[in-house]
């Protein structure tokens, strides 16, 4: 038995309340899942206020005399009006603050990552002659077709219904894809507790 | 006073930020990162209303009874030990009670409420995933040949998992990406133009 | 009723059975198959192997407990490549649950490869927000993290001391389950110009081909499949690796199939459920004619 058999057996108890729910819904799952929410809450709260709230605002106010961060630590409280009736309207101030930075910086790396940079990718050479080229005028017939087949502006019948109709099977392999990684990710999560389970816990496996 | 200010704020610091993508002036960088610093310190404040929020919602289900209330005792308990915890000894030290509770009680209990799902997706599988028609068929086989692909005992079949990812799903995720972004700039552009106000709530 | 039409009715609880047999049987029996490795995970690996010794790279840990069955062998892999090489490793921490996780991580493999804190690697730690966070990165390390992890202050660290933004790093790491993956994909690289790879679940790795199609990403790690390439290039390159994400991919490999044959049993009495009830309609149908 080495020294890590205890907490190990700790943590494997929690791992099997949790698979408890399998069979059916039962007290110790239900126990297990809302410890899990204070826990969360209670470790993130630590986190928060001592490597976060300590260092932007408590000591480069108190011990380096950094005046200016009184404003922003004032707009942050201001947001706790948002639990009274009276007063919630003053909370709009911060929040107006956050909303505009993050609206405004977020403006033009949008339209880079999520459009240009999209659209510059699809604009490739395309050509019979090989079958980079071939591959090409796939992309660009699939991605044109998919992007009309959220086009409403045009009722989608005969040649549109046509290109809205290849759209939906791209959209469709898409999303069978999708699935199929869906599949893969949540498998790899129980392979984690299993490993979890039989190595770390029991010792019947040994993973190097 | 109620909504004026606030649009103002949302308007002016907006265009600032947005200017400072195309305006490499010293000026407009140093007011750029002046409402970095800013906004990370009113961020931290701003996410204690979460814990204040959990806190009020579980002491009214106690202090009321209502059904199920046991296990807010249970959250509220979690809440308590971890602060107990995390403000008596170092949270930098790797072994103590407050590391303890975070790698054996918290990591397995959440890692093993998302195992879960590979058991509620493969009942799904067998349940729900039926070639009704075409469209249905075509994700079925889709999905087949993907999972088959991904995993050691398909690898026959990669070569043709991998054009399927490289070639109509980013095509499909490419179309969609596209209206995600557009919406996203819309959205933004609404914002700072006062126009989308629903994230102010009501008077 | 036939054998057939009761499929659809088969207790779930047979169904997790037979998927916890299928997770645990393997774990015994390793299969061992190859693992082929792709385009998108060679595209990470090489990334690293091109970078001298004291490059930087930022292994940004962007997830939660929930899916650290999937991103930590990732994160193990991508922080071990680094040492291996003497590629110099910042970390951070933006998820709320992360920074516990990627400490145990960090102290670790640094323990493994003789790693000095501060001097090979610096752990900033968490804050919250991690859009902000990520723009803050562009102007100064020191906005987001005035210290780090451990509360030194960025200037009395030695890695840091030259550091302001991502102009001073080659290549930034998201670790992710979550949109924060591409908040590094829109800030970091496209407004920043840092080079961005991205080793995320695979549930969301679908979507990312697009951003590797148009060359936004570097490289694309996606769940367990993608950490067991790592591993299994780690292996081929003579390095030190980890084998449980390659003893996963036969686990992997059975519940895969066990899944498909769950669909083709399912559909088998789907058809067969419809047939039954076309019977019953047609029968319903040719008794009425014959009362009327």
């Amino acid at each position: 038995m080495n020294g890590e058999f205890i907490p190990h057996t700790v943590a494997a108890l929690f791992t099997l309340a949790i698979f408890s729910f399998l069979w059916k819904d039962n007290p110790l799952y239900k126990a297990a899942e809302s410890l899990a929410v204070g826990l969360s809450a209670g470790y993130f709260t630590v986190i928060l206020i001592r490597t976060s709230l300590m260092r932007t605002l408590i000591d480069p106010l108190f011990e380096e005399g950094q005046v200016l961060v009184i404003i922003p630590g004032i707009l942050g409280l201001l947001m706790y009006l948002r639990l009274t009736r009276r007063w919630t309207w003053i909370s709009r101030y911060p929040l107006a603050f956050y909303m505009g930075i993050a609206s405004g910086a977020a403006l033009s790396p949008t339209i880079l990552a999520y459009v240009v940079r999209q659209i510059e990718y699809t604009i490739v050479p395309m050509g019979f002659g090989s079958w980079e080229g071939i591959t090409n005028i796939l992309i660009v017939v699939m991605v044109f077709c998919s992007l009309f087949y959220f086009f409403f502006s045009v009722p989608h019948k005969g040649v549109f219904g046509g290109v809205s109709r290849i759209g939906i099977w791209v959209i469709m392999v898409a999303f069978g894809a999708q699935f199929g990684f869906t599949v893969m990710a949540r498998i790899s999560l129980l392979i984690g507790r299993v490993q979890f389970l039989l190595g770390d816990w029991l010792g019947l496996i040994h993973l190097e | 006073m109620k909504w004026e200010i606030p649009l103002v704020i949302v308007f002016v610091t907006g265009v600032i930020l947005a200017l400072s993508d195309f305006v490499p002036h010293q000026s407009i960088q140093d007011v750029r990162e002046f409402f970095m610093s800013w906004l990370q310190i009113i961020g931290v404040l701003a996410v204690g209303l979460g814990l204040v929020s959990l806190t009020q919602v579980n002491l009214v289900k106690v202090r009321r009874k209502t059904p199920g209330w046991i296990y807010s005792v249970i959250t509220l308990f979690g809440l308590v030990i971890m602060l107990v915890t995390g403000f008596v000894w170092d949270y930098r030290e790797p072994s103590n009670p407050f590391q303890f509770l975070f790698q054996y009680a918290l990591l397995p209990i959440y890692a093993t409420m998302f195992s879960l799902l590979a058991f509620y997706i493969a009942s799904a599988a067998f349940r729900a995933f039926k070639a009704r028609n075409a469209l249905a068929t075509t994700i079925l086989v889709t999905a087949v040949i993907v999972m088959l692909g991904q995993v050691p005992v398909g690898a026959k079949l990669a070569p043709l998992k991998s054009w399927i990812m490289e070639v109509p799903n980013m095509a499909g995720f490419r179309a969609i990406l596209l209206g995600i972004g557009l919406g996203g700039v819309a959205m933004a552009l609404k914002i700072v133009f006062g126009i989308e106000r629903a994230y102010m709530g009501r008077d | 009723m036939s054998f057939l039409e009761k499929i659809p009715r088969l207790d779930r609880r047979v169904l997790y059975l037979l998927v916890a047999i299928a997770a645990v049987v393997p774990m015994f029996t390793p299969l061992g198959l190859p693992i082929p490795t792709s385009r998108e995970v060679e595209g990470l690996f090489d990334y690293i192997e091109e970078l001298g010794p004291g490059s930087t790279v930022l292994v940004a840990f962007d997830f939660d407990p929930q899916t650290v069955g999937e991103n930590g062998p990732q994160a193990s892999g991508v922080l071990r490549h680094c040492f291996e090489r003497d590629v110099n490793v910042l970390i951070t921490a933006l998820s709320q649950n992360a920074p516990g996780m990627a400490q145990e991580m960090i102290e670790t493999a640094a323990a493994e490869y003789d790693k000095v804190n501060g001097v090979d690697f610096c752990y900033l730690g968490y804050q919250p927000y991690p859009a902000i966070v990520i723009m803050s990165i562009g102007q100064n390390f020191r906005i987001p993290f005035p210290q780090d992890f451990y509360g030194t202050p960025l200037d009395s660290i030695p890695l840091m001391r030259a550091k302001q933004n991502y102009d001073d790093i080659d290549l930034v790491v998201s670790v992710a389950a979550g949109w924060v993956a591409e908040s590094w994909v829109t800030y970091a690289k496209e407004r920043y110009g840092c080079d961005v790879a991205l080793a995320v679940t695979a549930v969301q790795a679908a979507q990312y081909y697009t951003f590797w199609n148009a060359q936004q990403i570097v490289g694309l790690l996606p769940g367990l499949k993608g950490a067991a390439e790592y591993q299994a290039m780690m292996k081929g390159a003579g390095m030190s690796y980890t084998d449980a994400p390659l003893r996963g991919m036969d686990v992997q490999s059975i519940e895969h199939l066990l899944i498909i044959a769950f669909i083709v049993v399912g559909n088998v009495g789907f058809f067969a459920e419809r047939a039954r009830q076309r019977r019953e309609a047609a029968a319903a149908r040719a008794e009425r004619r014959g009362e009327r």
